[in-house]
């Protein structure tokens, strides 16, 4: 087993490494991309722009490069987004062969037109990893993602370890000659939805639609319900933006300009 | 360290060019990094060509939405450049100042400056709300406002007047029934009633426009496109295939994603449908929500249905607070999705044999592609998803007191039919099921082959004796 970790810049990988991941992924989203359509479309699941989530710059990807040759701790570059226009994918792929011939050789994929276009058109041999954002729920749409080049497959939140167990039995009995590798997610954002299936805004300037304000109601009847609360239960049912400026202040500084401010309660 | 996405930069000599990110950024000076070799490489070209070379540096201008670049010319506006070699990285990296004498350049950053901290600032100080109110004008203030019901609420959403509705009623092929609740009440009820129970409590149209505007629709849409216990019983689907076959409808049958654990069951409902078919001599289109499900038919059951790809694989941007955010309505009109790919639909029609694209009305028109002879379309009205969950976040709360405390659900009451996520009122958005949904009955797009469904995400009315509720 081997424990992958997030980059949000160049100058994390070091001390991840020190602090024992094996393995990482990264976004980069190049200016071109962005210039060209890439504020409408984002090419990968971070789609905010006032953040640290993606290495940067092509110069910044060659730093990187340069420190997994030296450490060889490999990075997956995560190009999952949900989907693209059509005249993207061309784009795509003429990314993916610089940063191949930059050193990086694996690619996550969350977008079916994108895999579909990479295995007909990819000239170089780069591994695709199947990001969690296809949703892949059972074994067999494992095959039909294995059927289009994919080499690992990354199980999204919402899948039971039971369920894991089962779709990698079958692979295993079913391709022993041809394993696939498997990842799933021990910590990640406090998303109540599954990623594959949300379609809803995700940008600087407005709150994820999962961190809006709701109430509990009854459909007909819709008498609001009196839900009592359970003894050690967090703010049931209730928005929860009712932090005060201070609390969200501290929780911010700690975390830098970077931080999600994050009002839920678990 | 300044996100790339908001200032990004160029360094182009006269053979060479690569973009670099900004490390600090002031109005007399910037700072980036590149490998060792390649910034004293940098540094011996200019100074072989005379600082003849540029640097391109390109600010993200929220209001506009754009990028703006500033060229600096080596040789004109740089007054020095200065390597400054670093131990941190392994001594792998070269920092490089560049000290900056140009108007342009000092304006940009400026703006820059403040733009970005006032950001920062609203981001510490603010809630989420606040702060896009502070930025794109977000009506924070009405997160306040709810109403008493559901059906109070839908009445204060802005909707297409009457006549339009009466016209889009008129027009509608195909009508949703996607929960227990409306199963019951089909198979309880003549086709005629049903239809008018339908109308009715949708709650969209008036009583009195919906005797005129009724009529029986082709298709009737059996099962929920995002909940998977929410489809019809095995002894109850036959019920209502024989049912539809009598009324002379088309049944579709609409699957939602399939969990690994239900693929039994998936197996059974489609040996069903197709011992079904095969008696009455016909196709059915089933609607798949999850690319398992087409591969199970592609292998099991070639060419015994037609196929049509659900809403939850066919992606669109699906959000009711589109007229928020900060956007370039040029950069959002020009839109388009995967499906718009001639690649993308061929494969579909050739590897799963799919016949069919599910849309949503979400707001924006344009991106729904042109059907042709290889897919159809399909466009479902007047409410769209804009998040589903794999669980259930209606159980978390009601069981585990939290949204956020999902488990897999292994066997459902359907309290979903009872309960509802409700949002406030200017968000038009409503939690149903294991999902939430915008609502938008403006229809703006008229392209031919068409086709129209409608679903209102209800249960018959209550004083109705299909009695909904009563599962």
């Amino acid at each position: 087993m081997k424990i992958t970790a997030g980059l949000g810049s160049v100058d994390d990988y070091l001390p991840y490494v020190e602090a024992g991941a094996d393995e990482f992924f990264c976004g980069y989203v190049p200016y071109e991309w962005m210039k060209n359509g890439g504020l409408t479309y984002p090419l990968n699941r971070r789609e905010v722009l006032y953040y640290n989530v993606q290495i940067g710059s092509e110069s910044e990807m060659e730093i990187l490069a340069a420190l997994v040759r030296r450490k060889k701790k490999i990075v997956t570059v995560a190009l999952n987004g949900l989907f693209y226009a059509p005249h993207q994918y061309p784009m795509i792929e003429a990314l993916i062969k610089r940063l191949f011939h930059m050193g990086f050789s694996l690619f996550i994929v969350g977008d079916m037109a994108l895999l579909v276009f990479l295995k007909k058109n990819l000239t170089v041999p780069a591994e695709i990893h199947v990001s969690g954002e296809m949703s892949e729920s059972n074994h067999i749409m494992i095959d039909e993602m294995r059927s289009l080049g994919a080499k690992r497959i990354i199980f999204h939140r919402k899948v039971t370890p039971q369920e894991m167990k089962s779709c990698i039995d079958y692979q295993k009995m079913k391709y022993p000659k041809q394993p696939l590798e498997y990842e799933a997610f021990a910590l990640n954002e406090l998303c109540h939805f599954t990623g594959a299936f949300c379609s809803s805004l995700h940008c600087d300037e407005l709150a994820p639609a999962c961190r809006l304000p709701y109430r509990l109601i009854k459909t007909e009847q819709a008498d609001i319900l009196n839900y009592k609360r359970q003894p050690g239960q967090a703010d049931l049912g209730k928005c929860r933006r009712g932090f005060c400026a201070w609390t969200k202040r501290m929780w911010s500084v700690c975390t830098l300009a970077a931080a999600r401010c994050r009002h839920h309660a678990y | 360290m300044i996100p790339f996405a908001i200032l990004s930069g160029k360094i182009k000599t006269k053979t060479d060019e690569k973009e670099i990110r900004l490390l600090e950024l002031s109005p007399d000076y910037f700072t980036f990094r590149l490998l060792k070799e390649q910034a004293q490489k940098y540094v011996q070209q200019l100074s072989d060509a005379g600082q003849q070379g540029n640097i391109v540096l390109s600010f993200f201008q929220f209001q506009k939405r754009s990028y703006h670049e500033v060229i600096l010319n080596c040789t004109r506006d740089v007054v020095k450049i200065e390597l400054m070699p670093q131990k941190q990285m392994e001594g792998l990296v070269c920092e490089i100042r560049v000290d900056v004498k140009n108007e342009e350049y000092r304006i940009y950053t400026e703006r820059f400056n403040k733009e970005y901290l006032n950001y920062i600032y609203l981001k510490l100080d603010e809630t989420e709300a606040d702060m896009s109110k502070a930025l794109v004008g977000y009506p924070s203030e009405k997160e306040q406002t709810y109403s008493d019901t559901l059906k109070k609420q839908r009445a204060a959403w802005t909707q297409v007047p009457n006549e339009a509705k009466k016209s889009l009623a008129e027009r509608v092929d195909g009508i949703e029934l996607d929960n227990p609740a409306w199963y019951q009440a089909y198979l309880s009820k003549p086709l005629k009633d049903f239809i008018s129970l339908y109308w009715e409590s949708s709650g969209w149209i008036d009583i009195d426009l919906c005797k005129i505007a009724w009529r029986v629709p082709k298709y009737f849409y059996i099962g929920n496109a995002y909940c998977f216990h929410l489809f019809p019983k095995k002894t109850q689907l036959e019920a209502m295939l024989e049912k539809t076959w009598g009324d002379h409808i088309f049944p579709v049958c609409v699957f939602a994603p399939v969990e690994e654990k239900d693929l039994i069951k998936i197996e059974e409902i489609l040996k069903l449908l197709s011992d079904w078919c095969q008696n009455k001599c016909v196709k059915i289109e089933l609607v798949i929500n999850d690319w398992g499900m087409a591969g199970l038919i592609r292998k099991k059951y070639p060419n015994q249905f037609l196929l049509t790809l659900g809403c939850l694989l066919s992606k669109q941007r699906r959000d009711t607070r589109m007229n928020y955010v900060n956007r370039n309505d040029n950069e959002f009109s020009k839109e388009k999705s995967q499906i718009d790919a001639p690649f993308y639909r061929q494969y579909l029609a050739k590897h799963f044999n799919i016949t069919r694209v599910s849309f949503q009305n979400s707001d924006i028109d344009k991106s729904f592609f042109t059907p042709d002879s290889m897919i159809g379309m399909t466009l479902h009205f007047p409410y769209f998803q804009m998040n589903t969950s794999g669980w259930c976040p209606l159980l978390a709360m009601l069981y585990r007191g939290s949204r956020g405390r999902q488990k897999a659900v292994d066997y459902c009451h359907c309290e979903c039919m009872t309960y509802a996520f409700e949002y406030p009122d200017f968000l038009c958005m409503t939690g149903r099921y294991n999902s939430i949904f915008g609502y938008n009955d403006s229809i703006r797009i008229e392209k031919e082959g068409v086709r129209l469904v409608a679903g209102f995400l209800n249960t018959p009315l209550k004083n109705d004796s299909a009695k909904g509720t009563k599962l």
